[in-house]
C-alpha cells in the first residue's frame, strides 16, 4: 500500500499533498421493541486526497482506488482554482510508523450468536418490568484501518476498534410516553456489553418512575451535575468553542478567545487530549499525522490552550495539537475534540451538596448543543435537592447556559472523576466521531432550566 | 474490475444469491457532488466526491439478513455477510416487490451537471459579496455545491428500477460578535434545477440582521409563540413525525398508536407526504425499496389519517406500504418521509405578528431534538428569536428557553400563515402560531 500511495504524490506539483486509504468493517445489531430490528455486517474501501497549492485546498474522496494519480491531480486542479487564500500547515516532524489497534477485548472474539445473546438478555429485562412499553437497543462495533501519506515524507498505518451500546426503556401510560436509557462505548473492549444487567433492570424501572414524577418549572436554580452530565456539559460549554477553527478566522472571536482570559475559578481545570491512552477518543497520531497531545485549555481558571489541525495552528502561531480529524475517508480532517474532561477538585458529593437549600440533581444524558456562546444538554435524570439531600425524582430536564456566565457559576467540584465512553460529537456534518467526555460531581449556580 | 452503473454483474449477483436463499434484494446509490467552501468571506476550499456502495439484503429460512460494502472488489464477502447473518436475523414478514409501472417525475436537471467548480465559486462569490454589501461586519462563510445522486433496487421478484436525482443548492450563514456578545443567522435553499435565488437568501439574512440589532428582555411565562417554517419543522414536525412512524406504531410506543381516524389537534392543521412535487430534492419516483410512491395524507383537519410505513413494518401492521422506505447504504430500510407540505391558513404573517400583544418569534433552536421526542415534548433555547410587543417585533431575545409539547401545542393553535416556504429540500410549511408554550429565561 505505501508504494501504490506514494507513487500517486511523487513529483506532483502541490505545496503540500496527503493521501489517505482505509478499509473498514462493521456490525450492527438493532432492537426496536420486543423484536430483533435488523442485524447487519458493512464492509468498504474508500480513500482521499487533500492539496494545498497556493494556499487554497483541494480535496477529492473515493470508493475506486484505481488511477490514484488522476486524482490526485484533480484535487490539484481543485486547489488551484482558489486565488487569493493563504492557507499555510504548521510544521509537524515527518513519522514513519505502523500503529497496532489497541485491544482489550476484540469484537471479533465474541460471536455474533453471543452478542445477540446480551442483547436478547437485556431485551428481556426490560420487557419484564411492568408498564415497560417499548425498547431500543442499539449495539455496533468497528474496525477501521487507515494508511496516510503525505508529502512532506509521513507514512502511518494506524487501526483502531471502536465499541458502542445504547439502552432504552420506554414506558406509557394514558398516552403519556417516558424513557430512561443509557448508552456506553469502548476503544477496542468488546466486554462492557456483556456484564449490564443490573444497569438494564435500573434504567427500566426508571422510565416506569418518571410516569408519576412532577415536572419541574422552568426557571433558575442550583444544579449539581453527575459526572457523565458534567462531561456532556464541559463539551458542549466549552470544548467546542477551543476548537481553533471557529476562532482563526475571526478577530472578535480571538479577542474574546485571548490565552490568559479568565474563564472560571481557581479551582477549574480542563483537559483534552487524544494522548491520554485506551479511552474512545484516544489515538497515536490524528487524521493529518500530527502526534496526539494532552492539552490544557482552562488551568485554575484561565484560558491557556485551544484544539488545532496543522492549518489553525499555522494562522494562530500556535503549535499543531493532533486535534485534526475525520469520521471517514469521505470527509477532511476539521479540528475535534477527543477525551475531554474536567480535572477532579477537593470536595465529596455530600460536600458539595450540603449548602443547598433547594435546588435540582441532575444526572446521565440524552445529549447536547452549542452555538459557542450558548449551549443547551439534556438530563436523562432528575432529582429535587432540599436541604443538602437529594430526594424524589421529577421529570427529566434540559438545561441551557452561557458560557460567558456559566462556566464562572461553576462553584464547585467534587473528587470523584469519571469519564463517559458512550458518546459521539457531530460538527461540520461529520457525525458521529468517537470522542469521550468526563468529570467529577460539579455543581452551578443559577443554570437555566427549561420546565414543561 | 465491477463497475456499479454495469447492471450485468447486478443481475449474475442477485441470480447467484437466489440459488442459497429465498429470495433477494439489492440496494445501490452512487453520487457525486462538489461543494465549494467559503470561509471568513473567502473562498477556502473546493471538494470533489465520488462515492458508490451496494447493500445486499436476503431473506432465507423466513429470516432477513443484510449486509453493504463499498469495495466493490469483494462482492463474495457481501453475500457470505448477508448469508451467514440472516441466520440471526429478525423474521421476515415482508415480500419483496414485483416489477411496478412508475409515475414519470421530473428531479433531473442535465444543466447541473454542466456547472464547472468556476461557475459554484462564481455563485458563492455573488453571494458573499452581497451579504457584505449590506452587512461588512459580519463574518460569511457559503456553500454552494452540485450534486448528482443515482438510486437503484433489483430484486429476485422481478423488481429492476433506477432513477436519477440532480440536486443544486446553497446556504449561507453569518456570523456577528459585539463583545462578547455572538448572532448568528443562516439561510439556504436546494432545488433539483439551478435557481438563482442569492438576492432571496441575502435579503432574508440581513432581515435576520436587522430585527437582532437590539437584544431586549424576553417576556417569560406561558405565551403565544409563532415559529418560523424552520421551527415549525424541529419543533412541531419531528415529534408527529416519530409518532407517525410505522416501527413506533406497530411497537405501541407511539401517543399516535390506537389514534387513525381520531382528531387529535386543531382542525386548521393538515400534514401530507408528496413525493410527486416537482424538481423538490424530497421526492422520489420510488422508495428505497422500488416501491412506486405514493401521495400520503398524514393529518386531515388534525385527524389522523394514515402511518408511515415501508414493507416489513406494514407487513407487522397488516397494511399496505406507504412507499416510505428510507435507508442509507449501511442500514436497512426504515419508515422515513420523502416531501412534507403543511397546508397553509389564512392571515399573512404579518397579521399574525400585529395580532400579539406579548409573545416571541422564534427561528432557531439548540437541542430541539433532545429529550422525550416520541411523547411530544420538545425543550429548547432560542438560538434566534425575537420579542413581539403590542403587534411589533421589538429585539432579539437571549438566554431563552421554550418548552411544551407539540400536541398540545397544536391544539392551542391560534394561527397558521398563509404562504407555504421551504426548509430544506424536503419539507414546505407556513408560519405556525400556537399559545401557552412555556418560556424561561435568565435574568
Amino acid at each position: 500500500m505505501r508504494n501504490f500511495i506514494e507513487d500517486a504524490i511523487k513529483g506532483q506539483d502541490a505545496d503540500y499533498l496527503e493521501v489517505t486509504v482505509e478499509e473498514n468493517q462493521a456490525s450492527h445489531i438493532r432492537y426496536q421493541g420486543k423484536e430483533l430490528d435488523s442485524i447487519g455486517n458493512t464492509n468498504g474501501k474508500g480513500g482521499n486526497i487533500r492539496a494545498l497549492v497556493g494556499g487554497g485546498w483541494g480535496f477529492v474522496c473515493f470508493n475506486e482506488l484505481s488511477e490514484l494519480r488522476d486524482k490526485v491531480e484533480l484535487a490539484i486542479h481543485q486547489a488551484r482554482l482558489i486565488n487569493g487564500a493563504n492557507r499555510r500547515l504548521a510544521h509537524v516532524e515527518p513519522v514513519v510508523d505502523i500503529v497496532k489497534p489497541y485491544i482489550v477485548k476484540d469484537p471479533a472474539t465474541i460471536s455474533i450468536a453471543d452478542k445477540k445473546r446480551y442483547l436478547d438478555e437485556y431485551n428481556e429485562i426490560i420487557w419484564s418490568t411492568p408498564n415497560i412499553q417499548s425498547s431500543v437497543i442499539g449495539y455496533q462495533d468497528s474496525r477501521k484501518k487507515r494508511y496516510f501519506a503525505n508529502s512532506e515524507g509521513t507514512y502511518i498505518e494506524q487501526e483502531r476498534i471502536d465499541v458502542t451500546l445504547r439502552v432504552m426503556a420506554i414506558a406509557q401510560r394514558n398516552g403519556d410516553v417516558q424513557q430512561a436509557g443509557f448508552s456506553v462505548g469502548s476503544l477496542g473492549d468488546v466486554s462492557l456489553i456483556q456484564t449490564l444487567h443490573n444497569d438494564v433492570a435500573e434504567i427500566s424501572q426508571k422510565a416506569v418512575d418518571m410516569l408519576t414524577a412532577p415536572n419541574v418549572e422552568g426557571n433558575q436554580y442550583t444544579v449539581v451535575l453527575d459526572p457523565i452530565l458534567a462531561g456532556v456539559f464541559i463539551h458542549e460549554a466549552f470544548g467546542h468553542l477551543s476548537e481553533a477553527d471557529h476562532v482563526y478566522e475571526n478577530n472578535h472571536l480571538q479577542e474574546i478567545m485571548v490565552l490568559g482570559k479568565r474563564f472560571g475559578g481557581q479551582h477549574l481545570n480542563v483537559v483534552d487530549g487524544g494522548a491520554i491512552p485506551s479511552l474512545r477518543g484516544s489515538f497515536k497520531y490524528d487524521d493529518e499525522g500530527t502526534t496526539a497531545t494532552k492539552t490544557y485549555l482552562i488551568k485554575e481558571g484561565e484560558l491557556v490552550g485551544r484544539l488545532h489541525s496543522r492549518e489553525t495552528a499555522a494562522k494562530m502561531g500556535e503549535a499543531a495539537t493532533g486535534n485534526a480529524r475525520s469520521i471517514g475517508y469521505n470527509f477532511p480532517p476539521i479540528v475535534r475534540m477527543t477525551n475531554t474532561f474536567i480535572e477532579p477538585g477537593g470536595a465529596t458529593l455530600n460536600e458539595i451538596l450540603s449548602d443547598i437549600k433547594e435546588g435540582i440533581y441532575v444526572k446521565n444524558w440524552y445529549g447536547g448543543m452549542t452555538s459557542m456562546e450558548m449551549f443547551t444538554f439534556s438530563a436523562g435524570e432528575a432529582y429535587r435537592i432540599r436541604n443538602g439531600k437529594i430526594e424524589e425524582m421529577v421529570r427529566p430536564v434540559m438545561l441551557s447556559g452561557n458560557l460567558f456566565t456559566t462556566l464562572k457559576n461553576l462553584d464547585a467540584i467534587a473528587n470523584d472523576l469519571a469519564m463517559n465512553e458512550g458518546g459521539g460529537c457531530g460538527k461540520g456534518g461529520q457525525s458521529p466521531l468517537p470522542v469521550s467526555n468526563g468529570s467529577p460531581h460539579i455543581r452551578i449556580q443559577k443554570c437555566l432550566v427549561g420546565g414543561s | 474490475m465491477v463497475d456499479i452503473r454495469d447492471s450485468g454483474f447486478k443481475g449474475d449477483l442477485l441470480s447467484k444469491v437466489a440459488k442459497q436463499a429465498d429470495a433477494a434484494e439489492l440496494f445501490w446509490i452512487t453520487k457525486q457532488s462538489t461543494p465549494v467552501h467559503f470561509e471568513a468571506n473567502k473562498l477556502k476550499e473546493i471538494q470533489s466526491r465520488e462515492t458508490s456502495g451496494i447493500a445486499l439484503r436476503v431473506i432465507k429460512d423466513g429470516k432477513i439478513g443484510f449486509a453493504s460494502t463499498t469495495n466493490l472488489d469483494d462482492l463474495h464477502v457481501l453475500i457470505d455477510n448477508a448469508l451467514s447473518i440472516s441466520h440471526f436475523g429478525p423474521i421476515a414478514k415482508l415480500e419483496f416487490p414485483s416489477n411496478m409501472s412508475y409515475k414519470s417525475l421530473e428531479v433531473f436537471d442535465p444543466q447541473i451537471r454542466q456547472l464547472s467548480s468556476e461557475d459554484l465559486a462564481s455563485y458563492g462569490r455573488r453571494l458573499i459579496d452581497g451579504a457584505l454589501n449590506y452587512w461588512p461586519d459580519v463574518s460569511w462563510d457559503a456553500t454552494i455545491s452540485k450534486t448528482q445522486v443515482t438510486i437503484g433496487v433489483m430484486n429476485t421478484n422481478g423488481c429492476n428500477a433506477e432513477y436519477a436525482k440532480s440536486i443544486f443548492g446553497m446556504s449561507l450563514n453569518g456570523e456577528l460578535i459585539r463583545g462578547t456578545d455572538m448572532l448568528f443567522v443562516w439561510d439556504g435553499y436546494s432545488s433539483c434545477k439551478i435557481e438563482d435565488l442569492i438576492d432571496d437568501v441575502v435579503l432574508s439574512v440581513s432581515e435576520q440582521l436587522d430585527l437582532a440589532t437590539n437584544t431586549v428582555p424576553s417576556p417569560v411565562g406561558s405565551l403565544p409563540v409563532l415559529f418560523t417554517p424552520e421551527a415549525v419543522a424541529s419543533v412541531l414536525l419531528s415529534p408527529i413525525l416519530a409518532g407517525l412512524n410505522g416501527k413506533s406504531i406497530s411497537q405501541g410506543s407511539s401517543p399516535l398508536a390506537n389514534k387513525l381516524g381520531e382528531q387529535i389537534i386543531d382542525s386548521r392543521f393538515s400534514l401530507t407526504d408528496d413525493p410527486f412535487i416537482g424538481m423538490a430534492p424530497g421526492s422520489r419516483i420510488f422508495d428505497d425499496e422500488g416501491v412506486a410512491s405514493k401521495k400520503v395524507p398524514l393529518l386531515v383537519k388534525g385527524v389522523v389519517a394514515n402511518f408511515i410505513y415501508d414493507l416489513q413494518t406494514a407487513a407487522h401492521a397488516n397494511v399496505e406500504t406507504t412507499a416510505s422506505a428510507e435507508r442509507s447504504l449501511g442500514t436497512p430500510p426504515s419508515p422515513g418521509s420523502a416531501m412534507l407540505v403543511v397546508s397553509e391558513g389564512d392571515s399573512s404573517k404579518d397579521e399574525i405578528i400585529k395580532s400579539i400583544d406579548n409573545g416571541l418569534l422564534v427561528h432557531g433552536l439548540l437541542g430541539a431534538g433532545q429529550g422525550n421526542m416520541l411523547g411530544g415534548d420538545f425543550k429548547a433555547n432560542i438560538l434566534l428569536g425575537y420579542k413581539i410587543e403590542g403587534g411589533k417585533i421589538v429585539g432579539r431575545v437571549k438566554d431563552t428557553m421554550i418548552s411544551g409539547n407539540a400536541y398540545t401545542a397544536l391544539n392551542n393553535l391560534i394561527e397558521i400563515s398563509n404562504k407555504a416556504e421551504w426548509v430544506g429540500g424536503s419539507l414546505l410549511t407556513p408560519f405556525i402560531c400556537c399559545d401557552g408554550i412555556s418560556v424561561a429565561s435568565s435574568k
